[in-house]
């Protein structure tokens, strides 16, 4: 026994590492962010009531350079309380749930927050009043407000210790329930992220805290999330955290330890249904959470979210987490599909599509929010092309890369198309492309302009912007942006000054005010691009004619050419802007001979013309021959052709003929 | 027996009616010309002097598709609606050829006049058969894709899987098919029973034909599954042929049209082959058949009858019979004398 008290205190020990999970014990990486409102919770899910219920508390550091008492923070989850809500209003809908459950109360969703005290015990609760910053509406409580009882000093750590209950709606907007499929995103109070004078531009400090609209995602500070999470055994829980342990407890439960560390937002999901494949790149374990219908497309996945990993190390940084959960809701449920939580995001497969490929497009897309938005955590309220646009755009990169350039999203029966092909056609049809400009908040853009103004438009502008300017000077600015601004809250005009700082160290001052007229046109304006080859013409040379002073005296000479047994030829190609914007453009002139010149011209007037004489007449021209300004409007007005090849429209032709030929066919079977 | 020596002795026959492939394929292409051809005027006109439509040379190009067909406008609306006036011409044309087919499949001699003799003088009656079996295939269409689309409605709230959701539109769509293909079966031996029977009417028709079919359902449904499946095949081995021939060059453009060209063809054969089995099979069951052997024995006993009594009349003209008015005339006659 003289070792008794040894023997003891190990199996204290133990018993206290495996009852807490283990995670305060688990030597933590360096700290790659501020780690500003860092979250406890525990919390229990009822898979009946579709309810999560527990505890939480916020660990907040405060950031300002003033003392602070009062806190601003969201609860998303009110956002589906009742129709009246900021967001069920812009989305003009009545009510949430499928037809059989519509307007009973399972279907709706809120947050219900049943105390709020400090380390003193100091219960504050009572100081909670909800707040419509954006719009006023006294009906929509995604926001909140709590006065503390003492003020928190800068630098000062404040610890808040909150009692909720989230019900959970059926799904919408990318959280929710269905059947025993249960998606938890955006679903505990979360503080808003307090800025300083001159941060993102401010001109004043204080709290950056929206409702929660129809079109807007989320901004939050970093910080680590220790997550415990108790629901039926059978189920599988997959989170953006790293699984430390799990328990099974005596009432058929289990519980579930997670931590992650430097991430804005905690997400997790639970289903009965899942299979896991598992992968990994370098240092990143990858967990892929797949509906076992769906099983085969593991690889699908897997592949895309290597080829996107390597892309982004190779271009941007390297994934800094040692996890990530991919997860496949079920068809059901895919309004939870599409949507990132930095190291969880979810996709969107479905059998039975063959030559389209959405799982690798979506998983390439989630994927990249890790950065943009995860890592560059922009404010997705305010500058929503930061994030959506620039990983657009890397997207459009990777798949292209990855898939081949003209068909990378489809390939069947001879249609195709590419990821890039598709973002500019998706800006350049719009019936009236001046609609709106990409930069404006969140719940400003018309009816339908979301999705075109800030995925599409700006990912088409920053390809174009890389190849006007080089694919080694867009990596350069991207880098640089990345390191400068990583884990931190950038603005676009951080970003822009970067593209400055780059431009004028690599292609000089002219470079820099060109760039800046660039992203003021087609970022801040709603200005179009659109050049035009509008003629071609070859006319005869002809030498002087008419009267003239020949040794002092006027004589008549008659119009002739040159050189009679030669013909020349005065040739002329005219350009012309029908667009707002300038653009520096190419043009590619093919003479009858086969010669060929390009011309540069700097697009500033609203017309120009190339002019030539000699013996070799124009043939054809065409601005920018290797399509590199995506944002050109119209690329058929940018050529022309004198001897226009036929063999397109005879192939179309038959084409046609045979499409016609089988089609009446087959009403000769009705017969 | 019956289904295999039907099918082999259609393909036989059809062989012998080079003439009628040659002249449905011409009608065809004459058809379709008078739209393809304005088509090609009309792209090359929206296209300009643009190079841009060049890209769709070697394989299909997006954006030049996409560009081009925002430079057309309305155009391909307009051609739409044109391509289903041609499919509705085109769908007569066939109802009046189908006469002129079985017809010919019903004579011994074969001319092409006899071929549009038949046309002509069938046209309206099966253009009544075709009419009735065609809403009733719009019918059953309509039926099967609503009870489709509540199946459909209820798996959304209780299906596990999207394959459910596959699974049923298929086999909505593989049923639908086999009723087509009994419906059209239906119409095609009711144009059998109206050219061996013309006193029957045209509503009758698919009436005795449905009776009929389901009677003998096992043969002729059999044959009919065979003689469509044949066509499939044929479909199958010309689009593993024709996707990979890109016609890039000239000689390749060349052999993609002869090879498209031979499969539209095919097709007419395929059909005339169809009618020509069938035919076969309806004749096969002539004799064994009593309904339509006994309304057909009546018809040509009453037929003979009357020619008998008309060849009598002929050989043999007699005096005016004492009908009633000669009988009067008489009367008067006699009347006339004495006074």
């Amino acid at each position: 026994m003289k070792h008794a008290p040894f023997y003891l205190l190990s199996i204290f020990l133990f018993l206290t590492i495996h009852v807490t999970g283990q995670e305060k014990n688990i030597a933590t990486n360096k700290p790659l962010s501020k780690r500003i409102a860092n979250y406890d919770i525990s919390v229990k899910l009822d898979t009946v009531k579709k309810t999560i219920t527990g505890k939480q508390t916020l660990t907040w550091i405060n950031n300002a350079h003033v003392p602070i008492s009062e806190l601003h923070f969201h609860a998303y989850m009110n956002a589906f309380k009742n129709n009246q809500s900021t967001f069920m209003k812009e989305n003009r809908r009545s009510s949430i749930g499928s037809d059989e459950n519509e307007n009973s109360e399972i279907v709706w969703g809120w947050l219900d927050i049943k105390k709020i005290s400090t380390d003193k015990n100091q219960d504050i609760l009572k100081s909670l009043n909800y707040i419509s910053p954006d719009d006023e509406n006294p009906d929509d409580q995604t926001v909140f407000t709590l006065n503390l009882p003492e003020k928190i000093a800068p630098g000062d750590t404040l610890r808040l210790h909150f009692e909720f209950e989230t019900k959970l709606p059926e799904i919408v907007a990318r959280a929710g329930y269905k059947r025993n499929f249960f998606f938890a995103g955006q679903w505990f109070p979360k503080i808003g992220v307090y800025e300083n004078e001159g941060e993102r531009g401010r001109k004043t400090a204080g709290w950056n805290c929206h409702q929660y609209h129809a079109n807007s995602e989320f901004f939050a500070d970093f910080g680590v999330y220790n997550v415990d999470i108790t629901l039926p055994e059978n189920y599988i829980v997959a989170s953006g955290g790293k699984l430390l342990n799990t328990i099974v407890n005596k009432d058929r439960t289990k519980t579930w330890y997670f931590r992650a560390e430097d991430i804005v937002d905690f997400a997790w999901t639970a289903s009965q249904r899942y299979q896991i494949a598992k992968a990994k790149w370098n240092h990143v374990d990858i967990e892929v959470f797949l509906q076992p219908e769906h099983y085969h497309l593991a690889d699908n996945h897997i592949k895309s979210a290597m080829a996107t990993l390597d892309f982004f190390a190779d271009k941007l940084g390297t994934y800094p987490y040692t996890h990530m959960s991919i997860i496949d809701p079920p068809f059901y449920a895919l309004g939870s599909a599409g949507m990132e939580y930095t190291t969880l995001f979810t996709v969107g497969s479905l059998n039975y599509n063959p030559g389209i490929r959405n799982t690798e497009l979506i998983t390439v897309h989630e994927l990249g929010h890790a950065f943009f938005m995860g890592i560059l955590a922009s404010n997705e309220f305010e500058e929503p092309w930061m994030d959506e646009g620039m990983n657009s755009y890397f997207e459009n990169r990777i798949m292209d890369k990855t898939y081949g350039k003209n068909n990378s999203i489809i390939d069947i029966m001879g249609i195709q198309m590419g990821d890039f092909e598709e973002s500019r056609w998706s800006y350049v049809s719009l019936s009236n492309p001046r609609k709106a400009e990409s930069y404006r908040t969140s719940w400003d853009y018309p009816h339908g302009g979301y999705g075109v103004y800030n995925y599409s438009k700006p990912s088409a502008m920053l390809a174009t912007f890389e190849n006007i300017w080089g694919e080694d000077s867009m990596d350069k600015i991207m880098k640089t942006y990345y390191e400068r601004w990583k884990f931190k809250h950038p603005c676009t005009e951080d970003f822009l000054k970067i593209v400055d700082e780059v431009l004028l160290a690599e292609h000089g001052e002219d470079a820099v005010k060109d760039a800046r007229y660039f992203f003021d046109q087609f970022l801040f304006g709603n200005g179009i691009a659109d050049y035009a080859v509008t003629r071609i013409r070859n006319k005869k040379a002809y030498d002087r004619a008419g009267m003239i002073n020949k040794n002092g005296q006027l004589v008549l000479v008659e119009n002739k050419t040159i050189n009679d047994s030669i013909t020349e030829y005065n040739s002329s190609v005219r350009i012309e802007k029908l667009g707002d914007v300038t653009l520096p453009i190419e043009v590619l002139i093919t003479f009858e001979s086969g010669k060929k010149i390009t011309e540069h011209w700097n697009g500033n007037q609203n017309t120009t013309e190339f002019t030539y004489t000699g013996t070799d007449k124009i043939k054809s021209a065409i601005i920018d021959p290797e399509q590199k300004l995506l944002m050109d409007v119209n690329f058929m007005n940018n050529s022309i052709s004198l001897n226009q090849e036929s063999t397109p429209f005879g192939r179309l032709f038959l084409d046609f003929m045979n499409f016609l030929q089988q089609f009446t066919h087959f009403f000769v079977w009705l017969i | 027996m019956k289904i295999f020596t039907s099918y082999t002795k259609g393909f036989l026959k059809t062989g012998n009616y080079p003439r009628i492939l040659i002249l449905l394929y011409s009608l065809n292409l004459l058809m379709v010309l008078l739209i393809a051809i304005p088509f090609y005027f009309v792209a090359k006109e929206t296209a300009g002097n643009s190079m841009l439509p060049a890209n769709l040379i070697n394989e299909f190009n997006y954006t030049a598709a996409m560009e081009w067909l925002r430079e057309a406008g309305n155009l391909p609306k307009t051609f739409f609606i044109l391509t289903i006036c041609l499919a509705s011409s085109y769908y007569l044309l066939w109802v009046f050829i189908s006469g002129g087919i079985i017809h010919t499949l019903n004579s011994k001699n074969y001319s092409m006049k006899q071929f549009w003799s038949g046309s002509s003088s069938n046209f309206f009656r099966f253009l009544g058969v075709s009419g009735t079996v065609l809403i009733a295939q719009i019918l059953m269409a309509v039926i099967i894709f609503s009870v489709l689309a509540l199946k459909i409605d209820f798996l959304t709230r209780s299906a596990i899987t999207e394959n459910e959701f596959v699974e049923w539109s298929i086999g909505a769509g593989a049923l639908f098919l086999l009723i087509f293909l009994f419906l059209s079966t239906v119409s095609d031996y009711a144009k059998c029973y109206l050219l061996l029977n013309k006193s029957i009417n045209i509503f009758a028709a698919p009436y005795r034909s449905f009776i009929f079919t389901i009677k003998h359902f096992l043969n002729i449904y059999a044959l009919r599954i065979l003689l469509f499946a044949t066509p499939l095949l044929a479909g199958y081995l010309y689009w593993k042929v024709s996707s990979n021939m890109a016609g890039a060059t000239t000689i390749g453009l060349i052999a993609l049209v002869l090879v498209r060209q031979v499969f539209i063809a095919m097709r007419i054969w395929f059909r005339l082959w169809t009618y020509s089995s069938q035919f076969e099979m309806c004749l096969a069951y002539f004799n064994s058949d009593k309904q339509m052997n006994k309304e057909l024995r009546l018809e040509i006993k009453r037929q003979k009858k009357e020619a008998k009594r008309k060849k009598r009349e002929q050989a043999n003209p007699k005096p005016n019979q004492n009908t009633e008015d000669q009988k009067e005339e008489n009367q008067l006659k006699e009347i006339t004398i004495e006074d």
